[in-house]
């Protein structure tokens, strides 16, 4: 490396910012030429210089005037977060969904109740076979009917029911 | 408070913690008031800007997104300040560094080697002479160069306040310095 090719990195060593054989380069060519040592010297005293000078304090007069205009500053603003529609259908749905699970049950029992049927005669008559596949019938629709609900809102798994 | 980062600091002064923001306050009222000085020399348009900074950062404080980190969008509000200043007011500094040199001994920050009066006004005057220079180069060198060597950010930091590419930030750096170099060497000052 010649002291015009030095010159020319001499900034960018002299901020550090020179790395792996670039570095090393001018390093070699510094260590044999005093007047590019001294040129790096310079830099570095003026970088020392600029980080040196004491930073400005604030006056009383300024701390004093700055807290009291931050005094009014509203630092926790109401967040105004806009109704989610989306939500709001799904949440509808499950509800909806839920009530209509709910009032046939309740018309069974009501139904029972007022001697219109006899759930266990009923059952008796079936046989137990039937009895399982009635009651995973209905566990099924009963689970199924608010999740197909919600999931005409939003896709569920990746299944769409309906879109 | 003190030992809590920036980012941490936001978070709790868009809580409403009047703590946190006197923390904030603390760390970078002066830093923000140099940065601003340096740029416009004029103390009081200096201490405006840091007030209205400040104003925004808290105002705001609930939309940081924590993507950068806090003091790259603090300066980054300075300096669209300070552009916005520059452009209202047409602003040409005069008399840099008048106030710098007329600072009273106890402005100097604690924690600084002593100086005897003597070497105090030789590093003054060396340090105005090579501020006095920084003056005269371009705006976006000089801000780079504050941003680096003065307020420690990285370069890309510096990038993302002054929105330009991290490389150009970088040969920004390098000209100025050569600049400054180049027209120190005349004076003959040991700097």
């Amino acid at each position: 490396m010649n002291c015009e090719r030095c010159e020319e990195m001499l900034a960018a060593h002299a901020a550090g910012d020179l790395e792996g054989a670039k570095a090393m380069e001018i390093e070699r060519h510094l260590g044999e030429c005093h007047a590019c040592r001294t040129a790096l010297e310079a830099y570095q005293g003026m970088i020392a210089r600029l980080a040196d000078e004491p930073m400005l304090s604030p006056t009383t007069l300024e701390s004093e005037r700055l807290a009291e205009v931050l005094e009014h500053v509203p630092v926790c603003r109401p967040v105004r977060r806009p109704v989610n529609v989306r939500s709001f259908k799904e949440f509808l749905g499950f509800s909806v969904a839920t009530a209509v699970v709910f009032a046939l049950m309740l018309t069974v029992l009501a139904l029972q109740a007022l001697g219109q049927i006899d759930i266990p005669a009923l059952i008796a008559l079936m046989g137990l076979p039937r009895l399982v596949v009635m009651a995973t019938a209905i566990v099924f629709v009963t689970s199924f009917i608010p999740i197909w609900i919600t999931a005409r809102q939003r896709p569920l798994n990746g299944l769409t029911f309906g879109r | 408070m003190e030992h809590l980062p920036d980012e941490e600091l936001i978070a709790r002064c868009a809580c409403g913690d009047r703590r946190a923001m006197d923390e904030i306050v603390s760390r970078y009222h002066g830093k923000l008031l140099d940065f601003a000085f340096r740029h416009l020399h004029d103390r009081e348009a200096a201490a405006d800007i840091a007030q209205s900074a400040f104003i925004r950062v808290f105002e705001s404080a609930d939309s940081f997104r924590q993507k950068a980190s806090f003091r790259t969008w603090l300066y980054t509000i300075a300096m669209n300040l300070i552009r916005d200043h520059c452009r209202r007011w047409k602003v040409r500094p005069e008399a840099p560094y008048s106030e710098i040199e007329e600072a009273a001994p106890g402005d100097l920050p604690t924690g600084r080697r002593w100086y005897s009066p003597e070497e105090a006004a030789v590093d003054r005057i060396a340090a105005s002479w090579v501020w006095e220079q920084v003056d005269e180069l371009p705006e976006s060198h000089k801000a780079a160069i504050t941003l680096r060597f003065r307020h420690g950010l990285t370069y890309d930091e510096i990038a993302e306040v002054m929105g330009a590419p991290s490389g150009t930030v970088k040969s920004w750096i390098h000209y100025g310095l050569k600049s400054l170099r180049e027209s120190l060497q005349p004076l003959n000052c040991e700097v």
